[in-house]
C-alpha cells in the first residue's frame, strides 16, 4: 500500500478507535471498568484530532472533493470494523489506537525519505 | 373509540387524518416542491439558465422533503394544510409577478 | 402490538416520524432494496462485463495496443472525424476503438436496437445518435494484436445498470418516474430517521448481537448512520440526475426566455459545444505516430496513465490528438480526467485550454452527480463506493427484517398474522434473498446459456425475472424462516459457484487469475466466493434460530 494511502487510513483507524473509547459503554467494555471521565475526554479529543487530520491527508492527496468523499466512505468502512470488534472482541481495541497512531507517525516520517 | 378533539380539528375520523395527510404529502408536497423550483427560476437572479435550473431542482426537492415531514409532524390536518398552501400562495405570487 | 398512531391527537415529533419512516420503509423498502442492490454492482459495471465475456480473458495488454489501434482505425475509418482509442486499463484490458459517424440517418429505435444487437466486425457496434451527439460506432480489439473480437451478445451487467433507474418491462419513463419517486420516499425516509434516531453520536459504534429486535435495530443504525453522507448525497443526486423528468416544469421555465435554448441535461453537462468538432483546415497531413505522443504525455504527468486517446480531423493539417487519463480528480469539474493535447500532424505539445470552472452551483450538482455516477474513481475508491452502496443495501434489508421481527411474539409462526404482515414477510424474503436468487440464476445464465440463441442478452434477462417470480411464489407458500434459509442457502450456492462455472465455461480459473491476472475477474470470483460463503453462513444462523426459537427472530 502507498505510503500517503497508510498514512491516511492509520490516521482513520486511529481516530475512529480513540472516538468509541471516548464513549462510556465502550470503554466499559474494553477496559472492564469504566475509566475516569477526563481519560475518556481525553481519547474523544484525540480521536477527533486524528480524524482530523486524516481528512487533512486525504484532501492533500486527492484534492478536496474527492478527499472528502474518500475520507467519509473510509470512516463508514472503519467505523462498522470498530463497532463489530467492540460487539465480539472488545479486548482487541485496548491498544488498536495506539498501534495504528504509531504506524501513522512512521508513515509520515517515511514520507520525509522517499 | 371516541375521537377526542383537537382546537382547531374539525374531528376527523383517524383514517380520514392519515388519508388526507398522505394526499397533501404526494400531491401537495410535491406541488409545493415544483412551485417553489418554478419561483426561484424566474424570481431569484442567476448567472445562466443553467445556474438557474440546477439551484432551483434541488432547492424543489429539498423541500419537497421537508413539506412531507412537515405534513405528518403538523398537530392538525389544518395546519398541516396551511403550512403547505400559504407558503405556496406567496410563491404563486412572486411567480406570477416575475414573468 | 402498539395500538397505531393517532394523527387526531397530540403527539411528539417523534412518533410522528417513526410513523412515517416506518410506513416510507415497508411500502418500497422491497423496490428500494432492488435499486440500491444494482446501483452497487453497477459501480464494476466494466469489470463485471468483463468477466461476462470469458473470449476476452486472454487479453494481456504489452504497450503496442496504440500501434495497433490507429492501424484498424485507418482501415475501418480513414474518413470519420474523430477517433477515440480506450486504452486497456485497469478496468477492462479490452482495446475499444470508436470513431464518429457524420451524416447518418437517424435509424428507428427499433431497427437501432437490432442493429446494436448484432456485432458484425465490419462495421462495428452502432451507437446510433441521439440530439447533438452524433453516431458512432465502436470495435473490440485484441491490445496485442490488433485483431478485431466479435463479442458474444449479451446483457451483462448493462442490464443490471439500467434496471437500477429505469427498471425493465415498463417503458424508460414510467421506470425512471418509478425510481424517481422511490428516490423521493428514500430521501423522506432518511430524514425521518434521522429525527427519530436519539444519540446519534453516543451510539455510532453501538452493536448488541443476539439480542433480537435490540440487535436489528443496531445493525440497521449502524449501517445508516457510519455511511450517512453517501445515502443523503447518493439518493439526492439520484433525483438531480431524474430531475428534468420529475420536475419539467422548472426546467421549462429556466429555458423560456432562452432562444435556441440547449436541452438542460446537456447544459448541465458542458453544453453542446461538447460535439463541435474544429473544422478540417482541408489540407492532408499524415498523421504523426502515436506511440511517442502517448508516451511524451504519460512522461509529463509523472507515470500518470493514460486511459485514452481521441484524434480529430485524422490525416488533415489541422488534426489534434489528446490524451486523457484514466480517472478523473475533482468532483467540481465532473470528474472529466485531466488531458495533454497534441498537434496530430507533427506530434507537438499544444497548450491545453483551460476550461472555464464551473460556477458555485454547478460544482456542487457536479460534485453530486459525478459522486452517484463515479466514473472518476480508481480502484480503491471504487471499492469504496460499493461498499457504501451496499451499506445502504444493507440497512433497507435490516429495516424489513426489523419490522417484521418486532411484530411478530413467535418466531416462524405466522399463520394467524394478518394479511399485511403475511405480505411483508413475503415480500422481505422474496424481495431480498429472492433478489439474489435472481441475481445469482441471471449470472449463471450470462455463462451458461448458449451462443448460438437468438437473442440471447432477452433470455438472460428473462431468467433473472422468472427466478424472482418463482422465489416469491416460495416465499408465499414456505413457512417464514424455512423460506429464508432455503433462499439464502440457494443463492448462496449460486453465487459461490460462479468461479467454478467462470473457469469451466472458457473463462480465467481463479487459481490462474490471482497469480497472473486478469485482475477484474480474480475480483469477480473472490468477491463471489466471499459474497456466497457469506448468504450461507447467514442462512446456518437462521437455521440455528428456526430449531431453537432463539431470540435473533424475537421480537
Amino acid at each position: 500500500m502507498t505510503l500517503p494511502n497508510t498514512l491516511f487510513f492509520a490516521l482513520t483507524v486511529a481516530g475512529l478507535c480513540f472516538l468509541s473509547l471516548g464513549v462510556e459503554r465502550h470503554a466499559k467494555q474494553v477496559f472492564a471498568k469504566a475509566p475516569p471521565r477526563e481519560h475518556r475526554h481525553a481519547r474523544s479529543a484525540l480521536g477527533a484530532a486524528m480524524l482530523a487530520l486524516s481528512l487533512a491527508s486525504s484532501v492533500q492527496t486527492s484534492g478536496v472533493s474527492i478527499g472528502v468523499a474518500v475520507f467519509f466512505g473510509t470512516v463508514a468502512v472503519v467505523s462498522i470494523g470498530v463497532a463489530l470488534t467492540l460487539a465480539f472482541r472488545p479486548r482487541l481495541l485496548r491498544h488498536l489506537g495506539a498501534v495504528a497512531a504509531t504506524v501513522a507517525l512512521f508513515a509520515f516520517l517515511a514520507g520525509f525519505f522517499s | 373509540m371516541e375521537t377526542r378533539l383537537a382546537p382547531s380539528s374539525p374531528g376527523l375520523p383517524p383514517w380520514l387524518n392519515i388519508g388526507m395527510r398522505v394526499a397533501l404529502a404526494v400531491f401537495g408536497a410535491y406541488g409545493f416542491g415544483v412551485l417553489a423550483g418554478a419561483a426561484f427560476v424566474r424570481g431569484l437572479p442567476f448567472a445562466s439558465p443553467r445556474d438557474a435550473v440546477a439551484f432551483s431542482l434541488m432547492l424543489g426537492f429539498l423541500l419537497d422533503a421537508c413539506a412531507v415531514v412537515w405534513v405528518f409532524a403538523a398537530a392538525t390536518v389544518l395546519r398541516a394544510a396551511l403550512g403547505l398552501f400559504l407558503p405556496a400562495l406567496f410563491l404563486g405570487a412572486w411567480l406570477h409577478f416575475s414573468g | 402490538m402498539l395500538p397505531p398512531l393517532r394523527f387526531d391527537q397530540p403527539r411528539p415529533l417523534r412518533l410522528s416520524m417513526a410513523w412515517l419512516h416506518t410506513w416510507t420503509g415497508l411500502l418500497l423498502g422491497w423496490l428500494l432494496f432492488a435499486i440500491f442492490a444494482s446501483g452497487s454492482l453497477s459501480f464494476f459495471r466494466s469489470e463485471i462485463n468483463f468477466w461476462m465475456h470469458p473470449e476476452l480473458h486472454r487479453l494481456r495488454d504489452d504497450a503496442r495496443a496504440i500501434a495497433h489501434a490507429r492501424r484498424i482505425l485507418e482501415r475501418e475509418a480513414p474518413d470519420s472525424r474523430q477517433w477515440t482509442i480506450t486504452l486497456p486499463g485497469p478496468r477492462d484490458p479490452t482495446l475499444f476503438v470508436a470513431w464518429r459517424v457524420d451524416g447518418a440517418s437517424m435509424a428507428s429505435s427499433a431497427t437501432a436496437r437490432a442493429q446494436d444487437r448484432a456485432n458484425a466486425p465490419t462495421g462495428g457496434q452502432r451507437r446510433p445518435a441521439h440530439g447533438l451527439r452524433p453516431e458512432t460506432r465502436r470495435l473490440a480489439l485484441d491490445p496485442s494484436t490488433g485483431e478485431i473480437l466479435k463479442l458474444r451478445e449479451g446483457s451483462g451487467a448493462t442490464f443490471l445498470f439500467r434496471f437500477h433507474f429505469q427498471l425493465h418491462g415498463v417503458g424508460w419513463f414510467i421506470g425512471r418516474w418509478i425510481v424517481g419517486v422511490a428516490a423521493m420516499i428514500m430521501l423522506v425516509a432518511l430524514v425521518s430517521g434521522v429525527i427519530i434516531h436519539r444519540n446519534i453520536f453516543k451510539d455510532f459504534f453501538t452493536f448488541r448481537p443476539n439480542k433480537g429486535k435490540r440487535s436489528w435495530l443496531d445493525a440497521h443504525a449502524l449501517v445508516g448512520v457510519v455511511s450517512l453522507p453517501f445515502h443523503f448525497a447518493i439518493t439526492f443526486s439520484g433525483l438531480l440526475l431524474l430531475g428534468a423528468l420529475l420536475m419539467p416544469s422548472v426546467v421549462r421555465s429556466g429555458y423560456s426566455n432562452v432562444p435556441n435554448a440547449p436541452n438542460f441535461t446537456m447544459d448541465i453537462r458542458g453544453g453542446r459545444d461538447r460535439f463541435n468538432l474544429a473544422p478540417p483546415s482541408g489540407k492532408p497531413a499524415a498523421l504523426a505516430e502515436l506511440a511517442p505522443i502517448l508516451d511524451a504525455a504519460q512522461n509529463a504527468w509523472g507515470g500518470e496513465k493514460a486511459g485514452s486517446v481521441v484524434v480529430t480531423n485524422p490525416g488533415d493539417a489541422s488534426a489534434t490528438v489528446a490524451v486523457i487519463q484514466t480517472h478523473g480528480n475533482s468532483l467540481a469539474n465532473r470528474g472529466v480526467a485531466r488531458r495533454a493535447l497534441f498537434d496530430g500532424a507533427t506530434g507537438a505539445r499544444l497548450e491545453t485550454p483551460i476550461e472555464a470552472s464551473p460556477s458555485a452551483i454547478v460544482a456542487v450538482w457536479n460534485a453530486l452527480v459525478t459522486l452517484h455516477m463515479g466514473r472518476f474513481a480508481t480502484p480503491l475508491q471504487r471499492w469504496l463506493l460499493f461498499l457504501a452502496g451496499v451499506s445502504g443495501t444493507l440497512m433497507i434489508a435490516s429495516g424489513l427484517i426489523m419490522w417484521r421481527v418486532s411484530r411478530f411474539k413467535t418466531p416462524g409462526r405466522s399463520e394467524d398474522a394478518p394479511f399485511g404482515y403475511r405480505l411483508v414477510e413475503v415480500l422481505n424474503v422474496s424481495g431480498i434473498a429472492g433478489w439474489l436468487v435472481a441475481l445469482g440464476a441471471y449470472f449463471w445464465a450470462c455463462r451458461l446459456l448458449p451462443d448460438a440463441l437468438a437473442a440471447r442478452g432477452d433470455w438472460e434477462v428473462r431468467v433473472f425475472f422468472l427466478a424472482w417470480v418463482v422465489s416469491f411464489v416460495h416465499a408465499a407458500f414456505r413457512e417464514h424462516l424455512r423460506a429464508w434459509v432455503e433462499q439464502l442457502r440457494f443463492s448462496g450456492a449460486l453465487i459461490a459457484l460462479l468461479p467454478l462455472i467462470n473457469g469451466l465455461t472458457g473463462g480465467a480459473p481463479l487459481f490462474r487469475s490471482v497469480v497472473a491476472g486478469p485482475w477484474q475477474v480474480a475480483g469477480f470470483d473472490i468477491f463471489a466466493l466471499a459474497a456466497g460463503a457469506l448468504l450461507l453462513f447467514v442462512a446456518r444462523k437462521v437455521h440455528q434460530a428456526e430449531a431453537d426459537d432463539s431470540p435473533i427472530t424475537d421480537g
